[in-house]
């Protein structure tokens, strides 16, 4: 159990049986008055947001989180299939959780999900992952102004914004958590 | 600067300065007040209260102090849990009495800090020397709130109300002066002569963040026995840390604490305040 002096930004609670993140806190207490713990949370599955004042007395549950690291294995129909690191376990996550991600998955790529009660509640990819620009148009030459992009897709048909120097063959870095160009590691 | 300040205009008025123990053998059973416990037995003093009413009671005439005190889990943008404060007793004065003395006292303090008494945030500005919007707590919920004082308060929710809906919208050009709290708000201040649901009470406010607190004093020994009790139930209803009867107290209380008024300042918020700030 948390009690509400426990409670700050980052700190995730449990409420009418699902996790709450806190993303937003601020303590107030009017002169004499009770101490006031004001809180922005979101829900860690649905992502809806609330407004929920707290009390002194007040208690909140500590729900069940864990993080495992997995790796990528294997799409299966609908389903991509990780594999726990350490028990090799499998877990099938459904496109939902993944959304664009799904593009930017590799074979043995290092993951980590986060379980609530033993259910899988989000996903996080390594923040870089490799991929080759299966096609894109020739930046026209002599065309060297850096924030100039184009768009280039990936062998799954992921698209993306690159540089007008990235060809066909080039390897590039991808930043997962926004799905954009990082840079590019090889030329074809 | 700002304690100099501050020091400088009440000494000037004729008040002593007092230096009274940091360490007391308890608190008073404040009901929502959490006193940080000392090292050495005892707890830090959660204003100087309790040493001020004793010198009051003997006999020391107009009194203030400036000094640390502390409050446990109390921490925040406008909260830390040592912070500096200045308590100051008149005695012979009610609580509108102080309006006058503290606006003088923070348009000196002012003058002296930044040499002005118009303070600047970004686009607009308070002018801590035009004149200062008094209001009682039930006209600022009539305004600002939708509910009456009296529902706030019977349905428990009169601090939500004062903290989510009438500070933020208090007019920040010049300081507020919130008078007459509801009785159950008293702490240790005498209830209106006319009403008994209010009392002699009245806070200040500087772009919606309160200042100072301010009572007539509370001076009858069989009603602060009442008050005191009243208090305790409220902290065991709570689970909150039950204090013993902090002996010295009661017995400054029953010498006689003269007929007074006193206010407390928080003097890192008005430090904030006078440098254009709106965070700790």
């Amino acid at each position: 159990m948390y009690s509400a002096s426990d409670l700050r930004k980052g700190l995730k609670v449990e409420i009418d049986g699902e996790p709450w993140a806190i993303m937003d806190f601020e303590f107030c207490k009017p002169g004499k008055g009770q101490a006031l713990y004001r809180c922005k949370l979101k829900n860690m599955i649905s992502g809806n947001t609330m407004d929920k004042t707290y009390r002194a007395v007040d208690k909140l549950d500590r729900p069940n989180l864990e993080e495992r690291e997995v790796f990528y294995s294997y799409k299966d129909g609908a389903f991509y299939v990780f594999s726990d690191a350490e028990t090799y376990e499998e877990y099938r996550l459904g496109e939902d959780m993944l959304g664009n991600r799904v593009y930017l998955l590799k074979e043995e790529a290092e993951c980590k999900i986060l379980f609530f009660n033993s259910q899988p509640l989000d996903i996080t990819l390594p923040i870089f992952i490799e991929k080759q620009i299966a096609d894109t148009e020739p930046g026209a030459r002599g065309d060297t102004a850096t924030n100039v992009t184009k768009p280039a897709k990936l062998d799954n048909g992921y698209e993306i914004q690159v540089p007008l120097f990235v060809n066909r063959g080039d390897i590039v870095r991808i930043d997962t958590r926004t799905g954009e160009y990082a840079e590019r590691i090889s030329k074809a | 600067m700002t304690t100099d300040a501050l020091r400088d205009f009440l000494l000037s008025r004729g008040l002593r300065e007092a230096s009274t123990d940091e360490v007391v053998s308890c608190p008073l059973p404040e009901p929502y007040i959490d006193a940080v416990p000392a090292p050495g037995g005892g707890y830090y003093r959660t204003s100087h209260e309790i040493g001020l009413k004793i010198l009051l009671s003997r006999g020391s005439g107009d009194i203030f102090e400036i000094g640390h005190c502390w409050r446990a889990n109390e921490s925040g943008r406008l909260h830390r849990e040592k912070f500096t404060m200045l308590e100051w007793y008149v005695v012979g004065a009610n609580y509108l009495d102080l309006i006058t003395f503290t606006r003088e006292m923070l348009l000196d303090v002012s003058q002296a800090v930044s040499g002005a008494s118009r303070l600047s945030f970004g686009d607009s500005a308070t002018d801590l020397g035009a004149e200062w919007l008094l209001m009682t707590v039930g006209e600022a919920f009539d305004r600002y709130s939708r509910l009456k004082m009296s529902d706030a308060v019977s349905l428990g929710v009169f601090e939500e109300e004062l903290s989510f809906r009438i500070e933020p919208s208090l007019p920040q050009e010049v300081p507020v002066v919130l008078i007459d709290f509801p009785a159950e708000f008293a702490a240790l201040s005498k209830l209106s002569d006319e009403n008994p649901s209010l009392c002699q009470r009245w806070e200040l406010y500087i772009r919606g963040v309160e200042i100072a607190n301010a009572y007539t004093e509370l001076t009858d020994p069989l009603e602060h026995r009442q008050r005191l009790a009243k208090f305790a139930d409220v902290r065991k209803g709570n689970s909150s840390e039950e204090y013993k009867e902090n002996k010295e107290f009661m017995e400054a209380v029953n010498r006689g604490i003269p007929h007074s008024a006193g206010c407390a300042l928080g003097v890192d918020r008005l430090n904030m305040t006078l440098n254009c700030e709106s965070s700790l």
